[in-house]
């Protein structure tokens, strides 16, 4: 899959779902001048004031109950409180609107996400592919793969093409395998099977080994990314312990 | 019956506290802001603090069904160090405008130097900027004085009196509060200071209207538990029901209700938790079985 158009495919997504719901909520006006307001941003300060006056003024600070959308990237839209999805447009309006030289909006954001609250981070988070030259904000996606606090590591794994595009391999191996670790469902990772690689499989192959030796269960989608490179040598080994092997 | 500590340094304590006070009924606490045992000495060291406590904490107490949240300041001890506290002072509004942030605090006086008074006043402005309320820490040394000083310092700055919490109380300063219009918390402490049954005297005398039960559990020797048990204490008195409430819930969710960032409906409805989607490795139940519930 070409890993443009996935990009262009989520922030299609993103900005729809982000209009559905201003308009259904009747927050047309203050989105507009909030994002009339981060297209003039110059400092942190400037777009800290546009957040905060979106915090004060939208009330939708909860995520709805569970939508009825079929498309698992735009449900995950749903997952983020109104007000949050706007602070993101905001940065993405700033962020695209920016004026100043473009090595200081780096920084800039860097600073938003170490100050801001775990909604926050996880707007920030998953409006990244949304913004040009992506590759400014790998530091960011960097600490949103370490995070422990769940719900934010997930915004990066779990249906967000910016991984995908940006990292490393050795990045990206980290990733999936702490997504494994966490329980995710690791089916929801946006490119697992473009960006598979045989230094994957055998990692994972260790940690079905060893979850295999505490005679505890791994998920039949796990064994199933570790198969898909794996060496003759340790497919040989797995082989030998399937039987046993609790899959779910 | 539901329980909110409306002020406990909860990252300092364990998992198993959090377990207990779950158990206990609590549903909701607010962190101060304060210091941690020791003097900082860079402004980044704060910045990680306040990220922590809308971050981290808030993440790691709802994993245990306990809906999380702080105020923002500059404590008095740290102020002493006038330099740094400049440069704390720049990054405080970037906090205090967060989700559940429902004051500026805990600031007052320590030692009530020069310094502390300073950033007292610069804060409470902040408060009124942003119109949030005052949690005011008021000091164990000297505690009368130092109490009728800051509440002297807020009608200088004309902060009306039910925009303000003056914490840790005892008999000798919570006639003066309450007759000034305040929010009077009271801390309860396992062995010195206030205890259970002191608490219990003070809402035989004084009724409950504006009393605040908290445990201002930290790293010290502290009792996550103070606001169940003290409850637990009134009720064999036979303290009636609906002033015990007020005292150890309703009054918490009133004091801080003027930051509109402290609503009951967060923890009453919408609040469930779900250990299972965490699992091993990386969260803090490493490998136990994770408990599913609603809070
Ligand atoms: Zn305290």
């Amino acid at each position: 899959m070409d890993q443009n158009s996935t990009c262009s495919g989520y922030s299609n997504s993103y900005r729809e779902i982000f209009q559905k719901r201003i308009v259904e909520s009747g927050y047309e006006a203050l989105s507009a001048s909030a994002l009339e307001a981060a297209s003039n941003a110059t400092t942190l300060s400037d777009l800290i004031e546009v957040w905060a006056t979106v915090g004060a003024k939208c009330r939708e600070t909860t995520a709805p109950e569970t939508p009825e959308i079929a498309d698992p990237v735009q449900a995950r839209f749903m997952e983020l409180p109104l007000r949050d999805m706007m602070k993101s447009m905001a940065l993405e309006r700033a962020c695209g609107q920016w004026t100043g030289p473009p090595e200081n909006f780096t920084p800039l954001l860097a600073k938003l996400y170490q100050t801001a609250d775990v909604q926050e981070q996880q707007a920030i988070i998953l409006v990244l592919p949304l913004l040009n030259s992506g590759e400014r904000f790998i530091h960011v996606a960097t600490e949103a793969a370490r995070t422990n606090i769940v719900p934010v590591f997930s915004s990066l794994a779990l249906n967000n093409p910016f991984p995908q595009e940006h990292f490393t391999e050795n990045q990206w191996n980290q990733m999936v395998l702490k997504a494994i670790f966490v329980g995710c469902d690791i089916t929801r990772i946006a490119g697992l099977a473009e960006r598979h690689n045989p230094a994957l499989s055998e990692t994972i192959f260790q940690y079905v080994s060893e979850r295999n030796s505490a005679s505890r269960s791994v998920p039949r989608s796990v064994v199933e990314l570790c198969e898909r490179a794996l060496s003759d040598t340790s497919q040989h080994k797995l082989n030998a312990i399937k039987s046993d092997l609790r899959q779910e | 019956m539901p329980y909110i500590d409306p002020h406990i340094h909860v990252s300092s304590r364990t998992t198993d506290d959090y377990q207990r006070m779950h158990a206990a009924g609590i549903v909701a606490v607010v962190e101060p802001a304060f210091w941690l045992g020791q003097p900082r000495t860079s402004v980044g060291t704060f910045q990680d603090y306040f990220s922590s406590l809308i971050g981290w904490e808030r993440f790691r107490a709802s994993q245990f069904g306990i809906r999380h949240y702080c105020t923002i300041g500059l404590n008095s001890k740290e102020a002493n160090n006038e330099p740094l506290a400049d440069e704390v002072m720049e990054i405080l509004p970037l906090f205090i405008v967060k989700d559940g942030v429902v004051a500026v605090g805990e600031i007052g006086y320590d030692d009530q130097s020069d310094a502390e008074d300073k950033y007292f006043r610069l804060q409470i402005e902040l408060g009124k900027k942003f119109e949030k309320p005052i949690l005011v820490h008021t000091p164990h040394r000297a505690k009368k004085e130092g109490t009728l000083r800051s509440m002297d310092v807020l009608e200088e700055h004309q902060v009306p009196p039910h925009m303000a919490i003056i914490d840790h109380n005892n008999e000798e300063t919570v006639k003066e509060v309450l007759d000034r219009g305040y929010w009077a918390g009271f801390t309860i402490y396992p062995d010195t200071k206030m205890g259970k049954e002191r608490m219990a005297n003070v809402v035989q005398e004084y009724g409950s209207e504006r009393i605040i039960v908290n445990s201002s559990a930290d790293w010290g020797v502290s009792n996550p538990l103070s606001v169940p048990d003290c409850a637990a204490v009134m009720r064999e008195r036979g303290i009636d029901e609906s002033h015990i409430r007020k005292v150890t819930y309703q009054n918490a969710i009133e004091s801080y209700a003027a930051s509109g960032q402290f609503n009951p409906s967060d923890w009453e409805e919408s609040f469930s938790f779900d250990q299972a989607e965490l699992m091993e490795g990386n969260s803090v139940l490493r490998g136990q079985k994770p408990i599913t519930g609603t809070s």
